[in-house]
């Protein structure tokens, strides 16, 4: 017999029985449909997990401060004794060129004073779209809106953002080369009295930020004048790069700093002299996050990184994943059974069959792949339905959890397609599908075709 | 090289330009008021404004920082402390076509240039008309093909200062003010 008309029968053999089948292939649909959505589950609980201790950052980020005492190193457990060394292109270059180290971006925190949008209820014109200044006011929010403060800008290269431990909550982050681009943190939010669930509100306003220099040219004691820039609000976002509550490209702050830089006296004025805060370095791997830092440490500057934190939670969530894969194949294992048990019955009704079959020249291996095809196309397309099945589960649980996550202004999680996991489970199924039919399709095929005829 | 919309501009004026105390935002002062609505929003500002100090004296003082920063647009309203000091006219005019001299050296191209604000002349001697200020403010843009604001033909409101006699104008005026200049810079450059 041929596969093609083994095929044939064992696809006759699925349709004469279609009720039967259609529940073993539901059964197995189902199993297949809860192991795939537990491993979708468990494959973004995983990444927002490690993304949270990672604080938005690569799970392998190291962060590099100067070598003096700074507030930037307060985490630092490895803080360097030494000459203090601010952090220039030369210390860029020599940590790039670590082995080990996969990208190094460079952060600059400026202070500055800062002039927020007005909200339209502190601005003068609340009936019109536009304020004094021609600026499109933030909606009124309860509380006292600030109108001025000091803070910083944290200036980062951006090309690299997903180097960096930012973590977008609305909005988008602001071009790389954009000179009027600006992101606020919710401590933003906070100065213009909005709490994290009206981040919404301030995209699309501008604010303006200064930040200050010297002048003895301009009279004595010398005065402070600011070189004022302006950025559109594009996103609201949560970041760990530095203390501030603006994140810019980073040649803005540059801008900021060689302003007033220019304008330094002796007094300083605690003016960031080193050409960058801090250095956030990716290593090349979770196992090489130690070496590199030892490395760096050696060259001069503190680091710290949660590496032992990341590598805990990765083993945390890895036994996570085992006990759901664990509850999935289990499901898929009693669907299997019920493969075994509806071929048994089927062995069982159509002994006659078989005897037919092997009267006419029929031999055992032709019974044996009869059966086993019928098993593996009930397991198949049991595993077909069940994976997309899995992954519908999983996207309607997203879009629950995601509207929660809304609520406390959180950023969302996305479900792609994924692919190992659909083939993973669909492979599985028909394995596992085959491997339940292995019984019976042997015993149909050690049945002798006299006693498969005279029992009818 | 910067991108056309990516320049600086600088404020030249005296200390009525700046915010009065603490609780006076920059955002009030007409500079601010200006850079906001007539410059594209890649472009940077430093408002050099200081004082009390004569047009004479904002040539050694904000005229000479400018070389070093390479600005394009320069907004000027100076004279309001050469009126409180009675700086002879003649004077001012000198000392103005002076200041544009440097700013147009400095390689400032587009620089607009106010006459004053009407009620400042209210601390003049009688005979004193601030008209004849205005006048050597004509005279000396001209003379540097620069872009005249006629504040003087607006309404700015404000107050003399009884201590110094010099007029601040208050938000309003501040905002009349950087109305005209915007006025003046989008007549004059279309383009932005």
């Amino acid at each position: 017999m041929r596969w093609r008309d083994a095929f044939v029968f064992a696809a006759r053999s699925v349709r004469r029985r279609i009720g039967r089948a259609a529940l073993t292939v539901l059964a197995v649909a189902l199993a297949a449909a809860l192991l795939s959505s537990l491993l979708i589950a468990a494959g973004v609980a995983r990444e927002r997990v490690l993304n949270d201790v990672a604080r938005g950052g690569p799970l392998t980020g190291i962060r590099v401060d100067a070598a003096a005492p700074t507030v930037g190193a307060l985490d630092s457990d490895t803080p360097p004794v030494g000459a203090p060394k601010t952090i220039d292109s030369r210390a860029l270059r020599q940590i790039t060129a670590l082995a080990g180290v996969r990208s190094v971006t460079p952060v600059l925190v400026m202070p500055v004073l800062v002039l927020p949008a007005p909200t339209a209820a502190t601005s003068a014109t609340t009936t019109t779209t536009t304020t004094a200044t021609g600026l499109v006011p933030i909606p009124p929010a309860p509380g006292t809106a600030a109108t001025s403060f000091q803070d910083s800008i944290v200036g980062a290269d951006l090309h690299h953002s997903g180097d960096l431990p930012v973590s977008l909550l609305s909005g988008r982050l602001p071009s790389p080369d954009a000179r009027d681009e600006v992101a606020v943190t919710v401590g933003y939010l906070r100065r213009l009295g909005l709490n994290d669930k009206q981040a919404a509100r301030v995209i699309g306003t501008e604010v303006e930020y200064g930040s200050a220099r010297l002048f003895p040219q301009l009279g004595r004691p010398a005065p402070q004048r600011g070189l004022w820039m302006r950025g559109l609000v594009v996103g609201v976002v949560a970041q760990e790069a530095g203390s501030g509550d603006l994140l810019v490209p980073l040649p803005q702050a540059q801008a900021a700093r060689s302003w007033s830089l220019a304008g330094l006296t002796a007094t300083g004025f605690g003016t960031q002299v080193g050409e960058y805060s801090a250095l956030f370095v990716v290593a090349d791997s979770l196992d090489h996050v130690a070496t590199v830092r030892q490395l760096i440490n050696r060259v001069g500057f503190s680091t710290s990184a949660p590496e032992t934190l990341i590598a805990q939670v990765q083993r945390y969530v890895h036994v996570v994943e085992i006990v759901l894969g664990g509850i999935g194949f289990i499901a898929l294992l009693i669907a299997a059974l019920g493969i075994t048990n509806a071929l048994l019955a089927a062995v069982r009704e159509r002994r006659r069959e078989i005897g037919v079959l092997k009267a006419i020249g029929g031999r055992d291996r032709d019974v044996r792949r009869m059966f086993l095809l019928e098993a593996g196309m009930l397991g198949l397309l049991g595993g077909v339905l069940g994976a997309f099945g899995g992954f519908l589960i999983a996207r309607s649980l997203a879009a629950v959890v995601n509207r929660y996550l809304r609520e406390q202004n959180l950023a969302g999680v996305h479900i792609g397609l994924p692919t190992m996991i659909v083939f993973g489970t669909i492979g599985g199924a028909a394995v596992l599908a085959l491997i339940a039919g292995t019984i019976p399709a042997q015993r149909a095929a050690r049945l002798p075709a006299r006693r498969a005829m005279g029992d009818q | 090289m910067a991108s056309p919309s990516a320049f600086t501009a600088v404020a030249i004026a005296d200390d009525a330009t700046l915010p009065r105390d603490v609780n006076t935002s920059p955002r009030d002062t007409w500079p601010q008021q200006f850079f906001v609505n007539a410059l594209p929003r890649a472009s940077r500002f430093v408002n050099l404004a200081t004082g009390p100090l004569s047009t004479s004296d904002v040539l050694g003082r904000e005229a000479s920082v400018l070389p070093v920063l390479h600005a394009r647009v320069a907004v000027v309203l100076v004279g309001l402390d050469d009126v409180a000091f009675r700086v002879p006219p003649a004077q001012f005019g000198q000392a103005l076509t002076d200041v544009l001299a440097a700013v147009h050296k400095a390689g400032v191209a587009r620089v607009l240039v106010g006459t004053l604000p009407a009620k400042a002349g209210s601390v003049l001697a009688a005979g004193t008309p601030i008209a004849l200020y205005d006048d050597e403010i004509r005279t000396a843009v001209r003379a540097a093909g620069a872009v005249l604001v006629d504040v003087a033909a607006i309404d700015v409101s404000g107050a003399i200062d009884a201590s110094e006699h010099v007029f601040y104008p208050d938000s309003a005026g501040h905002k009349a003010i950087a109305d005209a200049f915007t006025r003046a810079y989008q007549a004059a450059y279309p383009q932005g």
